[in-house]
């Protein structure tokens, strides 16, 4: 099932976490069918003008189109106000729970886990994860599953317009998401390095900044801002590698998805 | 607003420095990637009005083959140059943040020490380190968005032209009400709110930090917890606060947008409806339904436009907030140091008339404080807490700057030294001195870097700190922090110790509530303090008046100013503040004592 409990694991989610997560993702759907549905009076309204054009049929009457418009206005308007309060209105009270719930949580802890670890760098991973998780919750995971379920939605229903059509339009997103999920495994490696090289700059910085007493009454300034230079510049490069090694995949994919509707035009020729 | 945007840009290009140029470059590519994606949806124009010239007798139309391939061909170019504007962009955005956090370290170096006692080093951390990455979105993506958006706009405007500026006009409307709607939430009353917003997110940060750090002690006292209380006041006003932004402001003009965004093309029913007769009646039919044909697709390039628009919006908000709390950072104060330092003449230590005031604070911490300390002499400073003692000993190797009067080292004001020369001269133990995580060699030699194995490991030795080596599995050379090598409060003092003796500054800055850390270690750590203090000029912050009786003078702080001054004997007969506090400590000995005998 899509919102099983690997799911809800997946993205740590509460049971109204999951609750919202399927709401964002219906609200989705609808939206993106509505859009679809205001890409339908263009479409019926080129019909009527190529019978007009080739077959001398009269002019289509203007009330219809017109209503057509404006109820898709009204929809499409109600909906993506719905979707937002699904998305955005609905996370904050949801990330509000888990921040506190992770707060009372850390108060449990034995005290030697306290004594292990640096205070303040612990509670920056955690704050800037729940920062990460609310993102995640708002922005991505009812679009993203919500974009799944109507991209096949629509695509049954251009199949029933007409296969071969269908296929031509379609045949990039199966190519364009295998080449993503493909080279997930390159970017994921790529993103350890990051973020290795990340930390480490994150740690020599507040190395140094913790020991700034010390490196001052020694006179080393020089000597630590040119390891931490370093660093940082080692951070820079594996930046710069893996853009340049995920970033050729995600373009490649956009222009297989792009390009995706071009046969058609060439096929009609024919 | 506007205007501030554009500083915020000039603010981050700046930082870009050599790398200024290829961000332009990006850009440049950006705006012909743009108008390369649009030339297919010429090419299908083309396409079209071949095939409605012809219509329903398809196959004469015999050009649209060669019109397909050029639109492919426009197509992937675009593509690729986009790909390649992008790699600019994002070379000069990774150098940025780079630069940033250079620039940022290398500021806070000149910052006056007593600043870090205020400013936590995890939040200063955060704040460079976090920031400095939110840049980058924006420059890597967002600002080569707003060209490639602009772009189009303007091609849209020229292309209204060329084919029928009514249609065009009724796209563009839909991209005018997009744009302005987003414009909204950023404006007026609405900015002052995201700016709550903003600042109830840093507030929960900042109470999570304390939450964190406190709930040790609070385990320790069994106390209730009051830190999370705060946190979690702190936590629910963000929640509110975000929903009210987003859900209050962001809610309906978010929904306006996306409406026109995706239904670019709703204007072009209307318009269409209305030209239709008129170009029946004149003939030129075929003409009007290529061009609707043409502004339907069109319209699916707009929505994409306008959501790279969007998304560069938030970019916007990000990178402003992000170099808000960047300049926060390049705020921070700086040591002034002189154009023309002097060398301090000897090894004395002289407060003239000094005041001084913590910043938010209305009652100095020092106030007109008078008195001087030989070269070789050693002179404790006692008093209640809040007295004063810390903040004058800290004026000494300038973690702060007096407000008012001056403190000379050597007979020469200490900001009129150069701040190397003064560190030379000063070596201080305070509360918060802190060991590196490295061997413990290279913690001691920190202080004097050029010193051979031989040289710590008498300072060592005289810092009483065989014992410590001893036991450790691989003597000087242990990584201090790894499994198993932890050192007491009390062993790590005697490193510290070490550090100050090898460093063999003449004048020594000393907190002596050090030695209250580790019972067991007392009477070692009295031994370094022998050895660090001997022949030396010596500034003391006492906590117990047992150590300060051999004292050369005792200076007496109270509220801020020199209460009493004099030798231990001078002070007892004249019964003022410190007769009293020597007989309060005295009795509470006496207490100790008698516990440890009954206990016995």
């Amino acid at each position: 099932m899509m919102f099983g409990k690997e799911f809800q694991r997946k993205y740590a989610l509460t049971d109204q976490g999951v609750r919202n997560t399927k709401t964002a993702t219906v609200w989705t759907v609808i939206v993106n069918l509505v859009v679809m549905g205001g890409m339908g009076i263009l479409y019926l309204m080129m019909m009527r003008y190529m019978d007009t054009l080739t077959a001398g049929a009269p002019l289509p009457g203007s009330a219809l189109f017109i209503l057509m418009a404006l109820v898709f206005i009204a929809l499409s308007f109600f909906t993506h106000m719905q979707q937002y309060r699904a998305t955005y209105g609905l996370v904050y009270a949801e990330v509000e729970s888990v921040r506190i719930g992770l707060a009372e949580r850390l108060r449990k802890l034995p005290l030697g886990y306290f004594a292990k670890r640096d205070l303040a760098d612990l509670t920056e991973t955690i704050l800037g994860d729940v920062n990460r998780l609310e993102h995640v919750w708002s922005h991505c995971l009812g679009y993203l599953y919500g974009a799944f379920i109507s991209t096949a939605i629509i695509a049954a229903s251009l199949f029933c317009m007409d296969w071969r059509m269908a296929i031509s339009c379609l045949w990039g997103v199966p190519a364009a998401f295998a080449l993503l999920f493909g080279s997930r495994k390159n970017a994921r490696h790529y993103a350890i390095i990051e973020k290795d090289a990340g930390i480490q700059v994150s740690d020599g910085i507040q190395k140094t900044l913790e020991n700034i007493r010390e490196i001052r009454a020694a006179n080393q300034q020089e000597r630590f801002l040119a390891e931490l230079n370093g660093k940082i510049d080692r951070h820079e490069k594996t930046l710069l590698s893996g853009e340049l090694a995920c970033g050729i995949f995600v373009n490649a994919a956009s222009v297989i998805m792009r390009l995706g509707w071009r046969p058609p035009s060439l096929r009609e020729q024919a | 607003m506007k205007e501030k945007k554009q500083s915020d840009l000039s603010v981050l290009l700046d930082y870009a420095g050599s790398y200024k140029g290829l961000t332009f470059l990006g850009l440049g590519l950006s705006a012909v990637a743009m108008l390369l994606g649009m030339a297919p949806y010429i090419c299908i124009w083309l396409v079209a009005r071949d095939l409605i010239a012809v219509a329903p007798n398809w196959t004469a139309a015999t050009e649209i083959g060669r019109y397909g391939w050029m639109a492919f061909a426009f197509a992937v170019t675009g593509i690729a140059v986009y790909f390649a504007a992008l790699m600019c962009t994002h070379l000069a955005a990774f150098r940025t943040a780079s630069n940033i956090r250079k620039a940022g370290m290398a500021h806070l170096m000149k910052a006056p020490l007593g600043f870090f006692d205020s400013n936590a080093s995890g939040l200063l951390r955060n704040r460079l380190d976090g920031a400095a990455s939110e840049t980058e979105t924006l420059l890597a993506h967002n600002l080569a968005d707003i060209v490639g958006s602009a772009t189009m706009f303007l091609a849209m405007i020229v292309l209204m032209f060329v084919f029928d500026w009514r249609m065009g006009a009724a796209c563009l409307l839909a991209a005018v009400i997009s744009v302005l709607s987003m414009f909204t939430m950023m404006g007026g009353k609405n900015a002052k709110l995201m700016q709550e917003y903003q600042a109830a997110q840093d507030v929960m940060s900042k109470a999570g930090t304390e939450y964190v750090r406190g709930i040790p002690v609070v385990k320790v006292f069994q106390q209730t917890v009051y830190s999370f209380k705060a946190f979690k006041e702190a936590i629910h006003d963000y929640s509110a606060k975000a929903e009210k932004f987003t859900v209050g402001v962001c809610k309906v003009p978010q929904s306006v947008n996306l409406t026109f965004t995706e239904g670019a093309f709703i204007f072009l029913v209307p318009v269409a409806l209305f030209l239709a007769p008129g170009a029946l009646a004149k003939g030129n039919f075929a003409e009007f339904v290529t061009d609707f044909a043409f502004y339907a697709a069109f319209s699916a390039i707009i929505s994409t436009a306008l959501a790279r628009i969007m998304f560069a919006a938030s970019g916007m908000m990000l990178a402003s907030t992000a170099l808000e709390r960047i300049a926060q950072v390049m705020a921070a104060p700086t040591l002034s140091v002189t154009d023309h330092p002097k060398m301090p003449a000897d090894n004395s230590v002289e407060f003239t008339d000094v005041s001084f005031l913590y910043d938010g604070v209305d009652v100095p911490a020092i106030n007109h404080v008078s008195f001087k300390v030989e070269a070789g002499q050693t002179v404790a400073l006692v008093g209640p807490s809040g007295g004063g003692k810390t903040t004058a000993a800290s004026l000494i190797p300038r973690f702060w700057d007096a407000s008012s009067g001056t403190v000379a080292v050597g007979g020469v004001d200490v900001r009129e030294t150069d701040p190397k020369v003064l560190m030379d001269y000063i070596a201080f133990v305070f509360q918060n001195n802190r060991l590196f995580k490295t061997s413990i060699l290279e913690n001691v030699r920190a202080a004097k870097p050029d010193a051979t194995r031989e040289e710590v490991r008498a300072a060592l030795s005289a810092a009483q700190c065989d014992d410590i080596l001893e036991k450790l599995p691989d003597g000087m050379d242990t990584v201090i922090g790894t499994e198993g090598t932890c050192l007491s409060g009390g062993e790590q003092q005697r490193v510290m110790l070490a550090r100050a003796i090898l460093k063999d500054a003449p004048i020594v800055v000393l907190d002596e509530a050090t030695a209250f850390a580790d019972p067991e270690n007392e009477v070692l750590i009295q031994k370094a303090f022998a050895a660090l203090t001997k022949g030396r000029t010596v500034i003391m912050i006492a906590h117990r008046l047992s150590t300060v009786t051999g004292a050369d003078r005792i200076i007496v702080l109270n509220d801020g100013h020199v209460e009493e001054e004099g030798t231990h004997e001078n002070l007892l007969q004249a019964e003022g503040l410190y007769a009293r506090m020597w007989e309060d400590y005295n009795r509470a000995a006496k207490w100790h004592i008698t516990a440890a005998e009954e206990m016995e």
